[in-house]
């Protein structure tokens, strides 16, 4: 089990690496996955860590991104043969469709005052026995994590696709099926808003000042 | 990236939160979705075939006829994977799924409740082969897949027919209205029922219903075995359909559904046209009145579609009732025509109804079969004095 996950971990690695020249699954091999239980279980070992990261960074809550990964990639298995793409639009596509779980989501169960509960609950209580440095530490990092969750969900998409996930503009565009310059001035009201949000909170040392 | 969105990068790089994937979760994950990569897999290749042989029925009317029974109840099981919502579903759904074969009992009740209940027996095995077979020997094997149909009668005669010979009428759906509805049942059962004794066993039901066609289901309330399925339809009381016997995966050998004749059988030389201009009321009605004319009793037939039809005339035939006391006199063709007139009907657009079972010819003021014309408001009666009247729908006979 631990060489399978060590494998699996250098596979993605050289995923993230290939990015730089594109993906590496072939068409066929795109082709090949819609049949091949094999070939399959390859294309979603893939991917699974990057959904399930920008998941993470959306909902800052492990057990609930879990569970929306689960929901993505049984979406994906749903609807997989009707999918016609590249490895680069298969990720786009997985994208698109956690977006839009996670927004569903948060609209679903009134995350976002859920989520602001659990962030200052959390950090607060798993913080007990830290230094205080620590914790004035771990207060700018919930500050900024209430300030992303501020955001509406479609802003909060993009800013988490981009500097979580460093995706480009243009890919995030077609993500959210809009264009790139919608997306820089989306991404530049967002990061408005959370420049506000962020300065509002007053924090002491002035570590998340932009 | 511009100044502003570096600066982001880097304050969000400082945020420590437990991003890494657990290995566990996605193992399990995997897990489920090769089980959901394989069934859905499963499905595609079932609803291929499904398709294939659904196209072959419906491009033929004569095997419309001879399949309406079969088909109603084959689709109507298939339809059951629809419903959900209990474990004994689940059972039941995951059975029919994988089921390779099927074998069922199936009694129409295809009058006012008055009249003969018939029973056949079916057999299917996939790809495409269906077997009906009656208690006096009438046998009807049917191969969707080579288009072919044999109809096997106990004096020692059959006849095979190709089911490319006629077309269908586009767009009518005739008497698989009703399994269209079942193709479509809702992903829940309406309502789940009380409790019920079929033969000895403890049932519990659940209901669906969709549009005229309610579906009541039985399972045993032990196994969570599928018992019986009922078929009612709202516009004709009394014209019900109960599956029983029902069993998955049993051997079926293959001799079953050989398109081969029984040795020592004659060919009959019975060869059915499809003519849409001939499959009117005005013919329906002439064939009431030429059967009822013609047999001893001067009564309208217990039924006026379905594959029970050849076995009512042979039996009649049989009973000396028939005036010429032979089934050979019997026309097929006429029958034919007027049986697809009734058959293709829309049940639930047409709101069809048959009441003539042991109405004697010219009874006065005796309705005997009622239905709406497509886009019509009114509905068009049959007097058993076979004059055709107008009539609303507060009109008609309760």
């Amino acid at each position: 089990m631990i060489a399978r996950n060590l494998q699996i971990d250098y596979e993605n690695r050289m995923m993230n690496v290939s990015e730089v020249s594109g993906f590496q699954f072939e068409p066929d091999q795109m082709t090949q996955a819609k049949s091949d239980p094999g070939a399959f279980t390859r294309l979603y070992l893939r991917h699974y860590d990057a959904i399930f990261r920008y998941c993470a960074h959306r909902l800052f809550d492990r057990t609930a991104a879990e569970d929306i990964t689960s929901e993505v990639f049984l979406k994906m298995v749903e609807n997989f043969q009707t999918f016609d793409g590249n490895e680069k639009q298969f990720r786009n596509w997985l994208y698109r469709i956690a977006t839009n779980a996670v927004n569903d989501h948060i609209r679903k169960t009134t995350r976002r005052s859920t989520i602001l509960t659990w962030v200052g609950w959390g950090s607060s209580n798993s913080n007990v026995n830290e230094t205080v440095a620590a914790d004035e530490s771990q207060d700018n990092q919930t500050v900024m994590k209430k300030a992303l969750l501020m955001l509406k969900p479609d802003e909060q998409a993009i800013v988490t696709m981009r500097f979580f996930e460093n995706l480009k503009h243009e890919e995030i565009a077609e993500v959210v099926g809009t264009s790139a310059s919608t997306v820089r001035s989306r991404l530049s009201r967002a990061m408005e808003k959370l420049r506000k949000h962020i300065s509002s909170a007053q924090i002491e040392g002035q570590e998340v000042t932009i | 990236m511009n100044l502003n969105e570096r600066k982001f990068e880097e304050l969000m790089n400082k945020m420590t939160f437990d991003d890494k994937p657990d290995h566990c979760h996605r193992d399990k994950l995997e897990q489920e979705l090769l089980a959901a990569f394989a069934q859905r897999q499963w499905q595609q290749e079932r609803q291929s075939r499904q398709n294939g042989v659904w196209r072959a029925i419906m491009q033929n009317k004569q095997m419309r006829l001879a399949a309406v029974a079969a088909i109603v109840v084959i689709t109507g099981m298939a339809g059951i994977q629809f419903l959900t919502g209990t474990n004994a579903y689940a059972q039941v759904v995951q059975e029919i799924r994988n089921a390779r074969t099927v074998v069922f009992t199936i009694l129409s009740q295809s009058n006012n409740g008055n009249g003969e209940t018939i029973k056949t027996d079916m057999a299917y095995k996939e790809p495409g082969h269906l077997r009906t077979s009656t208690v006096d020997g009438y046998i009807c094997i049917g191969d969707f897949t080579g288009s072919k149909i044999m109809s096997i009668v106990p004096q020692g005669g059959y006849s095979i027919g190709d089911l490319n010979s006629l077309k269908a009428t586009p767009g009518n759906p005739g008497p698989f209205a009703s399994i269209e509805a079942m193709k479509n049942l809702p992903a829940k059962a309406d309502a789940k029922l009380g409790a019920k004794e079929i033969d000895g066993i403890d049932c519990e039901g659940y209901r669906v219903t969709q549009g005229d066609l309610t579906s009541i289901i039985w399972l045993d309330a032990k196994t969570g075995d599928l018992v019986q399925v009922e078929h009612k339809y709202t516009s004709a009381p009394g014209m019900n359909t109960i599956i029983k016997n029902i069993k998955f995966d049993v051997e079926l050998e293959d001799s079953l559904f050989s398109m081969t004749p029984p040795a020592g059988s004659k060919p009959m030389a019975v060869e059915m046209k499809s003519d849409a201009a001939l499959q009117t009321e005005e013919t329906f009605v002439a064939w009431l009145g030429w059967w009822a004319n013609g047999n001893t009793d001067e009564t309208f037939p217990p039924i006026v579609a379905g594959t029970e039809m050849a076995k009512v005339c042979m039996d009649m035939a049989k009973q000396g009732k028939l005036k010429g006391s032979s089934w050979e006199k019997v026309n097929p063709q006429q029958m034919y025509n007027a049986m697809l007139f009734v058959a293709l009907l829309p049940r639930e657009e047409s709101k069809w109804r048959y009441a003539g079972n042991g109405v004697k010819i010219n009874t006065p003021n005796t309705p005997i079969f009622w239905y709406r014309p497509a886009g019509s408001q009114t509905y068009r009666v049959i007097y058993a004095d076979l004059t055709v009247r107008e009539m609303t729908e507060d009109q008609l006979p309760k």
